[in-house]
């Protein structure tokens, strides 16, 4: 098995401000939201980071992306080091969250060719990728009409085709799903059945036990910063479901705490 | 890697050409509203001080001496007397009030037999000084009086008596074009300094912080394309609709000018050359990017398009007052130390250029100083882009 990603020792602290501390409660003035995160993933496998809200999943997943910076510790994708080789990486990820999104002033056949420029590809490679996608995704019909004019089913496809355009190594979704109707939903669980099935590496981050539990090799459950469990999804779950592990993890974790 | 800039720019420029709105009041509206000001100043200047070389002074008199009236009478004077009877004066008195005429004489009924019996009869001379001719209507006869009281009493010396220099006794140097260049000196700068802000205004914060605010900057940050790339291809595009937005600005201000001063479109080449326009113009770009480069940098740092702009109005308040500077320092300064502070600059530029004082030295201190603001300003804002605080707040 070939290791595509390896996380060593990630930590990242916020400086929070006076009405941040206030809203989390807290007195500390700083709040570690990722606590020496280590973990690995392999070739053709998909990996599931697991958490509660505010467990550090989004943080975790910026710094492969090399959006951020980590205080300390480095991740290495494909060999690359995500603090000394930022672009290397960026070459190397697809990244899609909901946070980040299309221009809506656009056509999707202007995005995918912007994008695709970005990326450095030559105007054959964008093109030919470009025709792929869109027949996969089922929306030529649907390339020149503004993106902000499209139903929303529509707008997630063309941005699952628009951030893997490059034909990325390894593909980082942060909650895929979240916000979505059952219906597009279930466009983007597809999506990810099927990059797995083409053998892409995936990193994947959700709150959805059947989502993880149905696609997942591996597992990681993070609270409060800390990754607490780290294994194949066999290993971890054994005879029970990923859901009553989880809890029973997450009730000895904060037990601890107290 | 140079066409991930061009990349950049094409979106953006695109963006921009391609919302009406944004075009709009980005590129039109300055220049428009420009010249919809100085038509609308330049009515209502227009109705209060009518005032042109053709003009025939309305004069009534009662009482007039017949010396008198042959003395005003001279058609170099483009006096029209019309003698009314005493028991008319009020109502030529409101006439004058109500600028329908532009001077109400009025002689005592026995000024001969006065100036004989060696009383002092008092001349009336009523004038409306809300309207130009009135005001040169009064100075003229004020001018001749003086000079009739002064055959009559036998005058030890004269001022400004007619002369082969000055046959009418107008001794007041400043040309037309000297007196133009005054008043549009004081007026311009601000307005025009206003309009170009409010071009910038339209579309920085839309460019920059609208894209932050709808997670669009996020997916451009994923790619491999540098953060200084994105930062000034995005300033190019932006730079390139503002200065058109400049140039807009600067046709409204030709074509709103003649009316704002009462005169002719062809008149206004009069008084300035071609030169004069590309001078100007210079300045105008050259200011437009210090705006840019500010507001940019406003616009990295805001979280939304709202907050950028609610960030944008002090600068909008020291770009009001650098407009002023000319008016707030009663001159011209030709002192170079005053070009070397951007915007202040350009405010002085303009007001040089209109009031006829270029100055090459200054005019290129102006474009060399402003270029320079705008490069440190691309810096900071491609400095920004890098810092994941500013960009994920
Ligand atoms: N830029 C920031 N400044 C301050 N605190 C931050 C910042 N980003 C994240 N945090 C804090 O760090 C912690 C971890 O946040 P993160 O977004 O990584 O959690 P998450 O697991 O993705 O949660 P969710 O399920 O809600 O998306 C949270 O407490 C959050 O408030
Ligand atoms: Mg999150």
């Amino acid at each position: 098995m070939k290791e595509i990603l390896d996380v060593r020792n990630m930590t990242k602290t916020f400086r929070l401000s006076k009405k941040q501390q206030q809203l989390s409660s807290s007195k500390s003035p700083v709040k570690i939201a990722a606590d020496n995160v280590s973990f690995k993933s392999y070739e053709g496998e998909v990996y599931g980071l697991l958490g509660p809200n505010g467990a550090g999943k989004t943080t975790t997943m910026r710094m492969i992306a090399t959006l951020i910076n980590p205080d300390s510790g480095d991740a290495t994708v494909d060999g690359f080091s995500a603090v000394k080789q930022p672009k290397e990486i960026r070459r190397r990820i697809g990244f899609l969250t909901n946070e980040l999104k299309l221009d809506q002033y656009f056509t999707p056949n202007y995005l995918i060719r912007f994008f695709g420029e970005l990326h450095g590809m030559s105007k054959d490679m964008i093109e030919k990728r470009r025709e792929e996608l869109f027949s996969t995704f089922g929306v030529d019909k649907f390339a020149e009409v503004k993106v902000g004019n499209l139903s929303q089913g529509m707008k997630q496809k063309i941005s699952l085709a628009v951030s893997i355009i490059h034909d990325p190594t390894i593909v980082i979704f942060d909650e895929p799903t979240n916000g979505l109707d059952v219906v597009t939903s279930k466009i983007v669980t597809d999506f990810l059945v099927d990059l797995k099935n083409q053998g892409k590496s995936i990193i994947l981050s959700s709150h959805i036990f059947s989502l993880l539990e149905g696609m997942c090799d591996r597992v990681g459950i993070i609270i409060n910063g800390k990754l607490v469990a780290n294994d194949t999804i066999g290993n971890l779950a054994g005879d029970c479901t990923l859901e009553s592990k989880f809890f029973q993890i997450y009730e000895e974790t904060t037990k601890e705490a107290v | 890697m140079k066409n991930n800039i061009m990349t950049i720019f094409k979106k953006e420029a695109s963006r921009i050409i391609h919302d009406q709105k944004l075009f709009f009041s980005a590129v039109i509206m300055p220049g428009l509203l420009i010249f919809v000001m100085y038509m609308l100043m330049g009515n209502f200047m227009g109705n209060m001080m009518a005032s042109d070389e053709d003009h025939v002074y309305q004069v009534h008199a009662v009482n007039m001496p017949t010396s008198v009236s042959m003395m005003l009478s001279i058609p170099e004077l483009n006096m029209e007397i019309t003698d009314v009877p005493a028991t008319d004066a009020e109502e030529a008195r409101q006439q004058v009030a109500d600028r329908d005429i532009d001077l109400l004489i009025v002689f005592p009924s026995d000024f001969d037999a006065a100036l004989a019996a060696d009383n002092v009869p008092n001349i009336e001379v009523w004038s409306n000084a809300a309207r130009i001719s009135s005001m040169e209507a009064r100075n003229m006869v004020t001018a001749i009086l003086d000079m009739y009281h002064q055959e009559l009493a036998g005058a030890v010396f004269t001022i400004n008596a007619p002369s082969a220099d000055a046959p009418y006794g107008h001794y007041d140097l400043a040309t037309d074009a000297d007196i133009f260049g005054m008043v549009l000196g004081f007026m311009i700068p601000m307005m025009f300094l206003i309009f170009i802000y409010t071009g910038c205004l339209a579309i920085a914060p839309e460019t920059i912080s609208g894209q932050k605010e709808r997670g669009t900057l996020g997916a451009l940050l994923v790619t491999p394309a540098k953060r200084s790339h994105m930062a000034i291809g995005k300033i190019l595009a932006i730079s390139v609709f503002a200065m058109l937005g400049a140039v807009g600005s600067m046709i409204g201000m030709a074509f709103g000018m003649p009316s704002l001063m009462g005169i002719e479109l062809g008149a206004l080449l009069e008084f300035y050359s071609l030169m004069d326009a590309a001078l100007l113009l210079l300045v105008a770009v050259s200011t437009t990017l210090v705006f840019v480069g500010l507001l940019s940098i406003l616009s990295a740092y805001a979280k939304s398009v709202k907050e950028a702009t609610a960030y944008a109005t002090p600068i909008m308040l020291i770009a009001t007052l650098c407009g002023l500077a000319s008016t707030i320092l009663g001159r011209v300064p030709a002192e170079s130390v005053f070009y070397l502070i951007p915007i202040f600059n350009s405010a002085l530029s303009i007001s040089s250029i209109v009031g006829f004082e270029v100055n090459a030295l200054n005019m290129a201190l102006t474009a060399g100083v402003n270029l320079v603001a705008t490069m440190i300003c691309a810096l900071v804002v491609a400095k920004m882009f890098s810092s994941e605080k500013i960009v994920f707040s």
